[in-house]
């Protein structure tokens, strides 16, 4: 469709059912609808506090609609910390600005939700599996195969086709476009991780067993990783091999480990442009190192560290730990997290953390800026952190 | 042969004419398809007035690609084209912005109209909250009382 008949679309549709105040008084509605079609989802709560008309407007399918076919709903970084009953939240890069998303309705009030893994794929958040946690003793902890989606045009979330496989603490990646899962534990009994793996078409809303993997891992939290068109599943133990699944030969293979032999392997890789490799090394009390390697045959080497925190009333600086990791528009944010704090007693406490900070990996040192907080009361240890690029729908 | 760039008059609403090269005229598609159809040397446009048609024109006239004799191009660059192009819009007021959104509209200059409208979403985000907003565009709230506190209740994050 050409512009202006897109534009006349508009005015057919929009104009049609206006009888109330104009959107902007003195302005025609189409052209001020396109006007507030600009604004980027950080500020549609401000918006929506206007006017009934700004209200309804924002919220209209119609309105998200356009923005996405547009290519104007913006970039998102989804975030969920602990202990914040599964509210998610959500930042605006372009306004700088956190705002939380509606409630997930899938958890139940009272029950804590762990162990799953968060993508996103086709300009939609998805949160697969894990387990869920009752507050009350005599509740036992389930784990799930349920799949929730958030779609940021709709601001909706949507059950859709379950997983095949209850799974918790599973790796996970998005490789062309689908979503790969493998491993995890379909008990918190067992002490084995699964050799199940299967993949996630979001066009057929489907999920397909594939080959099982040969060598399953205990815990394959945050060891899923796309590289160069395979699912890499990192080793969960120094000195242990990847496998990878090559969606076109449809089988495994044991591969070099492309992440470097880290101390902790609480962060999986992160890939750049150019395919450049970025990962975490969290050593706890002795802060986190990012590394990087450029080439396949390249060697790692220190990028810079994780900029740790000074708190007010507490002499000298001290790491945070358990932070969302998230790599958005060629920057990497390092966002809450808990920092140890010595007490009077002598022992060590932890403070949740809302503090934001985001650098360019490419400019060395590192130059870390802080963005704003998370919107309260979000700060804490991060269970889920993703980002989504918005990529314009056909 | 000389190759003799053409001429083409618009005239404005209030008959404020403005000669300008054919180019000039082809950022807009509106005007493209009015000066293939009907080769008229004059052009009457009666939706916009003098004063927005100059800022059109002069909009255009910034925009347009020259391209010289060996290949070399006097079109200034991005940088300078965005720098220039924040300049046009800063100390526009409101009712100017609109009247141009308008005309870029009825003309198809998607690029003015974009331009223009971002213009309009930056005077919003500059607002520190809704009542600003309401003032700024000169907005009635519908909202009841309750509907209000409710809203406001929902998005209370969005103020801080």
């Amino acid at each position: 469709m050409s512009e202006s008949e897109h534009e006349n679309e508009i005015r057919d549709v929009d104009l049609r059912k206006t009888i109330e105040q104009s959107i902007i008084p003195g302005f025609p509605d189409d052209l001020a609808f396109r006007c507030i079609a600009k604004l980027s989802h950080g500020y549609h709560g401000m918006l929506e506090c206007v006017s009934r008309r700004w209200r309804d407007l924002v919220r209209s399918e119609y309105y998200s609609c356009y923005k996405a076919k547009k290519g104007w709903s913006g970039s998102w970084l989804f975030v969920l910390a602990e202990g914040f009953k599964n509210r998610w939240v959500a930042y605006d890069p372009d306004a700088d600005l956190w705002h939380p998303l509606p409630r997930n309705g899938a958890v139940e009030d009272g029950w804590d939700h762990y162990g799953f893994a968060c993508v996103c794929v086709s300009n939609c958040l998805l949160v697969i599996g894990g387990c869920y946690a009752s507050s009350s003793p005599h509740e036992n902890t389930v784990v799930t195969r349920d799949v929730v989606r958030f779609d940021p045009f709709k601001k909706e979330w949507k059950r859709v086709a379950s997983m095949r496989t209850p799974r918790a603490h599973f790796a996970c990646a998005v490789v062309s476009g689908k979503v790969y899962v493998a491993g995890g534990r379909n008990a918190l009994t067992h002490l084995f991780g699964m050799s199940s793996a299967e993949v996630y078409d979001p066009v057929a809303d489907r999920w397909v067993e594939l080959p099982a993997v040969p060598r399953p891992q205990m815990n394959s939290s945050r060891s899923g990783l796309s590289y160069k068109g395979s699912f890499h599943v990192l080793g969960d133990e120094v000195g242990m091999a990847s496998q990878a699944f090559n969606p076109l030969e449809m089988s495994w293979s044991t591969v070099v480990d492309i992440c470097p032999p880290l101390v902790s392997r609480k962060f999986n890789g992160h890939v750049m442009k150019n395919d450049r490799l970025y990962t975490i090394d969290d050593l706890g009390l002795g802060g986190s190192f990012i590394k990087a390697k450029d080439t396949d045959e390249g060697e790692w080497y220190d990028v810079g560290s994780v900029p740790s925190v000074v708190l007010p009333n507490h002499l000298g600086e001290a790491p945070v730990g358990e932070y969302g990791f998230a790599a958005l528009r060629d920057k990497f944010y390092v966002i809450g997290g808990i920092v140890p704090i010595e007490s009077d007693a002598g022992r060590f406490e932890h403070v949740g953390w809302s503090v934001v900070k985001v650098c360019n990996p490419l400019d060395r040192p590192l130059n870390w800026r802080k963005t704003k907080p998370m919107c309260i009361p979000a700060g804490g240890r991060i269970i889920g952190c993703v980002s989504l690029e918005e990529s314009l729908r056909t | 042969m000389e190759n003799e760039k053409k001429m083409i008059t618009l005239k404005s609403s209030d008959d404020v004419t403005f000669e300008v090269e054919e180019a000039v005229v082809l950022e807009s598609q509106f005007l493209s398809h009015l000066v293939q159809d009907c080769p008229a040397p004059e052009h009457k446009i009666k939706e916009v007035t003098g004063k927005i048609l100059s800022k059109v024109v002069e909009y255009c006239e910034k925009h347009v690609v020259v391209v010289v004799d060996g290949g070399d191009s006097s079109s200034s660059s991005g940088d300078d084209l965005k720098k220039w192009d924040d300049k046009f819009i800063k100390e526009m007021d409101l009712s100017t912005v609109y009247d141009l959104i308008a005309a870029a509209n009825y003309l198809n200059i998607q690029a003015l109209l974009d331009l223009m409208c971002q213009r309009v979403a930056d005077v919003i985000t500059a607002c520190k909250d809704h009542k600003e907003i309401r003032e700024t565009l000169g907005i009635v709230s519908d909202y009841t009382a309750e509907e209000e506190a409710e809203v406001l209740k929902e998005n209370e994050w969005a103020f801080d």
